[in-house]
């Protein structure tokens, strides 16, 4: 029994065609690299290491490990980073010249995925980056799956404001073709260490393949529309490459029976909006809130002696925060170090003036995806017959870049005739998780403001 | 370009370390990987390396000693659910597929230690006490482990032929 299975071990163990590929490949590369960096240091330069011990453990190594590759990591990620030798077609900020796609994966052996996780309920958000000192740092953008027509912008522009903050890291994006046009007419804008590829490009680079990070599967393939990135090899070390959020800044804003105050001037918007802690010291429940904001939810009650968190979306500046509407208002600097404010729904959709009469029937619409929500949104009713948007005929939609970046909330339009005539917020519902940790997230669109014509 | 033979011995051993490693982490991607750094390793190693009297098993040693490594750092978290996908990728013309993806998914329901010990034990041939060296437990450990592994193989593996 067991030299069978012994037996059936070993030939699991013989190596299929797949392996000869793989391994001729791996190999390739590691004698790539050593010739390439044999001009720099020599593999055996001198340092005195003892013996290693049979079945010594590998990492015993590494301190020869690092002598003899510090050079190559730092010629490859001066080439990366000052030249650009190592990479695609590239729309880079500046007046680079596109080099070849060849060397990018082999130079660090990082793979190339997609990044459309399968269940993303918010914005683009900047996930991972690699540290690893082998490779170039390298930062990996996720996108949701839904948003088909914003990827490119979306992304590049969160891209951009982690770039900014990033200096030492590389950030690459695969974005389709005419996005890809998009990001060269505003190439001014993007930073040097961002490099915009074509999806095809991406498409190229070997090692695409499945791949879990965290309990978070991500896709195999590029998507026609999604941005893509790099991330470390495999799963390897993904915990080391969790970005960490940036600290927010929660401003305490303190309501009494007269007044308003605010524990700072300014307060640092998060990438989600600006982060209020409401504290209610006076003797009545008061609603307190920034009544410039452009699409606030709403200002909640909060009872005396309590406190309630608030996320407001309102726009770099300066605003009123007041507690109730008779009371003094307070006044306080909005900035938005991380770019994440991306403007108003005025500027978004210019021909949604917001005067007119709701010409829906109510309710909101719901769906698996921001784009299925909205078209199921009843727009019209006829009678007993409740038209949803999807069976108007005329009717588009388009999501606005609008807002916070990572709010909890996102817009669209619906256009008739080329014309704004209904902003609709969509919202994400949380189903209850069904199994193996994969929460249903279903999408709830209702009318926010109607444009009129 | 092959003065000192590791391109040679590259070349020749890593198909099978790249299949002991996708075993033992249950994924392609984190066997190259594991393989990568060990070769690496070998490489800057190689002149004394190659004077041992079995570079196969040393280095073979060296990835199980790597894929160790990688799960006492904690970085590797999700793993296997790929192991579908394995099992296809390394699909082909051959009687043996599905019988190696039983195995593999037999492997693969073993905690990592099991598995690394029923594959030094039974593939590698190490003796029980070479691998309580390499896994750091005492060799009634390895025997004991060893046991449970044969146990839940012998369970999974469908083939009338483990009686």
């Amino acid at each position: 029994m067991t030299d069978d299975i012994s037996a059936r071990l070993r030939a699991a163990l013989t190596p299929t065609t797949d392996d000869h590929v793989r391994a001729g490949a791996l190999v390739d590369e590691i004698l790539t690299r050593s010739r390439a960096s044999a001009h720099r240091a020599a593999p055996e330069d001198g340092t005195v290491t003892p013996p290693i011990p049979a079945g010594a453990r590998s990492d015993d190594t590494a301190p020869r490990r690092r002598s003899w590759l510090a050079p190559l990591t730092a010629a490859a990620c001066a080439a990366a980073l000052a030249v650009g030798v190592a990479l695609p077609s590239i729309l880079r900020g500046r007046d680079e010249a596109p080099p070849s796609v060849a060397g990018l994966a082999r130079m660090d052996g990082t793979r190339f995925i997609d990044t459309q996780a399968w269940l993303t309920d918010n914005f683009p958000t900047v996930s991972w980056t690699n540290t690893d000192f082998v490779r170039p740092p390298l930062v990996a953008v996720r996108t949701p799956p839904w948003c088909r027509t914003c990827g490119g912008q979306e992304v590049l522009s969160r891209v951009v404001a982690s770039a900014k903050a990033r200096p030492d890291a590389r950030f690459v994006v695969l974005a389709p073709g005419a996005t890809v046009s998009d990001v060269g007419a505003a190439a001014s804008t993007v930073p040097a260490n961002v490099h915009v590829l074509p999806a095809a490009e991406g498409a190229r680079l070997p090692g695409e393949d499945a791949a879990t990070v965290g309990e978070t599967p991500v896709a195999t393939r590029l998507s026609p529309m999604g941005a893509l990135t790099a991330v470390a090899r495999g799963n390897q070390a993904v915990e080391e490459l969790l970005t960490p959020p940036p600290p927010t800044q929660v401003l305490t804003v303190t309501c009494t029976d007269t007044g308003t105050q605010v524990d700072a001037p300014t307060v640092a918007a998060a990438s989600d909006g600006v982060h209020l802690r409401v504290v209610n010291a006076g003797r009545r429940p008061v609603a307190a809130g920034m009544p410039d904001a452009d699409d606030s939810d709403g200002w909640p009650w909060t009872d005396p002696g309590r406190s309630r968190d608030l996320v407001v979306p309102a726009a770099p500046g300066r605003h009123r925060i007041i507690c109730g509407d008779k009371s003094a208002a307070a006044t306080v600097e909005v900035t938005d170090p991380t770019s994440s404010w991306r403007g108003t729904i005025a500027q978004a959709a210019p021909t949604c003036r917001g005067n007119a009469i709701a010409d829906y029937a109510g309710g909101p619409g719901s769906g698996w995806t921001p784009r299925d929500a909205v078209l199921a949104w009843p727009s019209r009713e006829f009678g007993s017959k409740v038209t949803p948007l999807a069976e108007e005929p005329g009717a588009t939609v388009r999501p606005l870049a609008a807002g916070y970046l990572d709010a909890d909330h996102q817009w669209w339009v619906a256009e008739r005739g080329g014309r704004a005539a209904t902003v609709l917020r969509v919202s994400v519902h949380r189903r209850t998780p069904t199994k193996d940790n994969v929460a249903a997230a279903e999408y709830v669109a209702a009318p926010f403001r109607p444009c009129g014509l | 370009m092959d003065g000192n033979g590791f391109e040679t011995w590259a070349r020749a051993a890593t198909p099978r370390l790249l299949r002991l490693a996708t075993l033992l982490t249950g994924s392609a991607d984190e066997a190259s990987d594991v393989v990568q750094d060990v070769l690496l390793d070998v490489y800057a190693s190689w002149a004394r390396i190659s004077r041992t009297d079995n570079v196969d098993a040393y280095v073979t040693r060296m990835v199980v000693n790597r894929d160790l490594a990688t799960r006492r750092s904690g970085a590797r978290r999700a793993r296997r659910e790929h192991l579908t996908a394995v099992s296809e990728r390394v699909a082909g013309p051959d009687d043996r597929i599905a019988d190696r993806d039983e195995l593999a998914r037999a492997l693969a329901e073993l905690g990592d230690k099991q598995r690394i010990i029923v594959l030094l034990r039974h593939v590698d041939g190490l003796s029980d006490a070479d691998i309580a060296a390499i896994m750091h437990c005492s060799p009634a450990t390895v025997r004991s482990q060893s046991s449970r592994a044969l146990q839940h193989l012998r369970s999974h593996l469908t083939t009338g032929s483990l009686t």
